[in-house]
């Protein structure tokens, strides 16, 4: 009976839980709105690297920056904010300077028979706004640092509805749980029911920048390394615009 | 209703992290039921509370503490690594470990009331036909709280199948090593185009928790019928 459970044991052990793990495989932590594009990406960097294989864990761009912390065992990060990437640098986290992959902007949505706002204080109408929660994610601190530039996040805290991440603030207006949602350009070029109502007027736009680097410890440096270079190849931009972002000129 | 061979993958390893999480608390579960049913020891209400911790704590919490510990860097994880070579942390062995810690109070609570259910005098009985404590337990105690256990066994396998919160943190979300049905959902839904693959993860979800509530209240009825019938 006992070398029977210990048999079952072993029997769910294997595979799932085995050590070994071949050399070619490249772990990467990206933030969940890059989750579209880094999977294309990857799927190119396989065909056009073979014995590579990329296997992608995503969550929130400050829960990878935490796990990286405390010694995750990945090879490749990708940010969608700047100050996290640059936490990790300053506590030795990255084992070369991150580099930049394309910018982003926030926009205002609603669903395709809205009409378009003509001031951003026009947001003032709106009852339920959803935003990613401006506590942590970044999304919602990139629209919070927008809506203090423009004097507006005192009068409108209160009707801010914080959701899980940016795709999330998406969901909740397309199914009428808010009004409007300020997210990421990129998100609403991939979601064919919703309406941008309003760009973010340039004078107040945050500075949200996306970037990769290679991690310090990595389980495969060399893999790391010919990651970010395949990532950060003017050849990718096409790839990166296919998914809604703008690359930097 | 069809599942893409990575849904089939994040369903069987949630199901073998779910098991492997009980198989390896069982032992421990009836151990802890068994003294917190049967002695009032001095410092019982500390062990009781650290216990029910997980019921009530933010998985999130538990995640990071369990994180701060067994990570690499952590004290006990980098001890773990030198000495065993064994990872913890971003592996399904963290993956099961947190779904263990989390369904243990389910666990504990359940197997306690079976044996609180047990008259005393039958183990006393035993003891005068000549029966150690261990035999006591063994062919009495045990036996007598068979179902409970399996009832308690059932809830935390449910349990540890839907963990989520902890598990992220501690293991991440890797595929085919931590990305069970929960995090496989929460990886979908922040895909465009992710929400049939999403939806066909939270039938399996559904029909998996429905099933391990049935056979569970099947096993409490029994429980309670055989106590009657006594």
């Amino acid at each position: 009976m006992r070398q029977g459970l210990l048999a079952l044991l072993g029997l769910l052990s294997a595979g799932c839980i085995d050590g070994s793990q071949e050399q070619a495989r490249i772990t990467v932590l990206a933030a969940t709105s890059l989750t579209d594009a880094v999977e294309a990406l990857a799927d190119s960097f396989e065909i056009t690297h073979p014995g590579y294989q990329v296997v992608l864990s995503v969550a929130s761009t400050s829960l990878l920056a935490r796990q990286i912390e405390y010694g995750a065992p990945a090879d490749v990060f990708f940010s969608a904010n700047v100050a996290w990437m640059d936490h990790l640098e300053a506590q030795g986290g990255l084992a070369a300077p991150a580099r930049e992959l394309f910018g982003n902007h926030l926009v205002v949505v609603g669903r395709s028979g809205m009409s378009t706002l003509s001031s951003i204080h026009d947001l003032a109408g709106a009852q339920r706004i959803a935003v990613a929660d401006p506590g942590h994610v970044p999304a919602g601190v990139y629209a919070r640092e927008g809506l203090e530039c423009a004097n507006l996040w005192k009068a409108l805290e209160r009707r801010l509805v914080p959701t899980l991440d940016v795709r999330a603030a998406l969901v909740s207006v397309q199914t009428g749980a808010a009004d409007i949602a300020i997210v990421y350009a990129s998100d609403v070029r991939m979601a064919p029911a919703m309406r941008v109502l309003l760009p973010w007027p340039s004078d107040c736009a945050p500075d949200i920048r996306y970037t990769v680097a290679p991690l310090r410890g990595g389980p495969n440096p060399h893999g790391a390394e010919r990651l970010v270079a395949f990532a950060t190849d003017p050849a990718r931009w096409g790839m990166w615009e296919r998914y809604g972002f703008a690359p930097f000129p | 209703m069809m599942l893409s061979q990575e849904e089939w993958e994040a369903v069987i390893l949630s199901v073998r992290v779910a098991l492997l999480a009980v198989g390896v608390s069982l032992p421990f579960g009836i151990v802890v039921a068994y003294d917190l049913a049967r002695h009032r020891r001095p410092y019982g209400f500390v062990v009781e509370n650290l216990v029910q911790l997980p019921l009530v704590l933010p998985p999130v919490v538990t995640g990071l503490l369990l994180l701060i510990v067994l990570g690499p860097e952590g004290v006990v994880g980098g001890w773990l690594r030198d000495t065993f070579g064994l990872r913890i942390a971003f592996t399904a062995w963290g993956a099961a470990l947190a779904a263990g810690i989390l369904a243990f109070p389910l666990l504990v609570q359940t197997i306690r009331v079976a044996f609180e259910q047990i008259d005393p005098e039958w183990e006393e009985a035993a003891y005068v036909h000549g029966g150690s404590r261990w035999t006591a337990f063994l062919y009495v105690t045990l036996p007598l709280a068979a179902r409970g256990i399996a009832a308690g066994t059932v809830l935390a396998f449910a349990r540890a199948v839907g963990e989520f919160g902890a598990t992220i943190v501690l293991a991440g979300n890797l595929p085919g090593q931590t990305r069970t049905i929960p995090l496989a959902i929460f990886t979908r839904i922040n895909q465009i185009g992710g929400d049939a693959a999403a939806l066909r993860l939270v039938v399996v979800a559904v029909m998996l928790s429905m099933l391990s509530l049935a056979v569970h209240a099947w096993l409490s009825r029994r429980l309670h019928r055989n106590r009657l019938s006594r």
